[in-house]
């Protein structure tokens, strides 16, 4: 599909299962998660965008350490906890420099590691869209109108401490119900990192096959998916964004 | 960024553009999954990559605390298995790996 870019400097023709992958992501967005509602779900996408002119982010940022500025983030006035902001803002605009002493300090009863992990979702998928959209030029996509409805609450089987700071399933423990995250009985650890919510594990498996490659695919490293640049070209631009980023992982 | 899209137009193509920014996009996730939730990276690929992370200067991020320094020894083996890293990593790796 052609689209023309704002600044009229091309028309740029996406891929279509590129776009699909991502009006996927939006529409499952917009409903109730596992522990998140809809509206939740939206309002931490919004603050992941409003993250990135967010004066407190900017501030902290720019410093030696993130944890000695004190100070309220711009929110949208979504009525989210600020805990859970601080979570969205921090994770959106300074990830490489979250400790495990500030996750134990924003998790509590009202929001547990399953909500961190369906938030460490959300907002991922919007940087990644995002990031895209910024890239070749183009508008970002609305964020959906949320659906009524409750969030399902329903815990996975099979989790284990895989040395992070949220548990995990572990392949060869799934149920019958999550065995279809998993392609075998080992998967790397970031591959299970949101497993712990298993709707948005699905949901980053689906996405990704469009936007890098079909999971089963990644550990052949002859392999580009088909896409228009090496495998080679692929994994210089991951590791070049990962060194931005200062993720050793 | 109009210049640099231009450029990467100019020299690879629009769907060489396409497909780099799906890889920046889908690498902005896959960074703060692992760095959101603290993990250290899998042992195995540890053992592959051994030295390559000092060559790399990357021991000096912050995410670097994560995972432990590998001793010595095993660092010095992964280093001499490195010339096989391909293959080694086919065997090793998670076969649903990302």
């Amino acid at each position: 599909m052609s689209i023309a870019t704002p600044d009229h400097t091309t028309d740029i023709d996406v891929r279509d299962d590129l776009i699909d992958a991502h009006r996927y992501y939006w529409d499952h967005l917009s409903k109730p998660g596992t522990w998140w509602s809809g509206a939740e779900r939206v309002a931490i996408a919004r603050e992941t965008r409003l993250a990135r002119q967010c004066a407190l982010c900017l501030r902290r940022k720019a410093a030696l350490s993130p944890y000695g500025i004190d100070g309220v983030h711009d929110d949208s006035g979504s009525g989210l906890a600020p805990g859970v902001i601080d979570a969205a803002h921090r994770i959106a605009t300074d990830a490489g420099r979250l400790t495990k002493s500030w996750f134990d300090s924003v998790i509590d009863d009202q929001f547990t590691d399953a909500h961190y992990v369906e938030l460490l979702g959300i907002v991922s998928s919007v940087m990644s869209i995002d990031t895209i959209h910024i890239i070749l030029g183009l508008p970002l996509d609305p964020l959906p109108e949320p659906l009524p409805g409750e969030p399902s609450r329903q815990h996975p089987a099979g989790l284990e401490d895989i040395g992070g700071w949220v548990p995990a399933i572990n392949p060869s423990k799934a149920s019958s119900s999550e065995r279809d995250l998993f392609a075998t009985r080992r998967a790397s650890n970031v591959s299970k990192s949101l497993s712990l919510v298993p709707e948005e594990h699905r949901s980053m498996k689906r996405v990704l096959a469009a936007q890098y490659l079909p999971i089963e695919l990644v550990p052949s490293p002859g392999e580009n998916g088909g896409r228009a640049i090496s495998r080679a070209l692929m994994e210089l631009v991951g590791a070049r964004t990962s060194a931005i980023n200062e993720c050793f992982y | 960024m109009p210049e640099a899209r231009a450029a990467v137009i100019h020299r690879l193509g629009e769907a060489a553009l396409v497909d780099a920014a799906g890889v920046i996009g889908a690498f902005q996730r896959m960074n703060r999954l692992a760095d959101a939730t603290g993990l250290p990276v899998d042992k195995p690929l540890a053992v592959l990559t051994a030295g390559l992370d000092d060559e790399l200067g990357i021991q000096g991020f912050y995410t670097a605390q994560h995972s432990k320094r590998l001793p010595w020894v095993v660092r010095k083996l992964g280093q001499i298995m490195r010339p096989f890293g391909s293959v080694m990593m086919k065997v090793l790796a998670p076969k649903n790996d990302v």
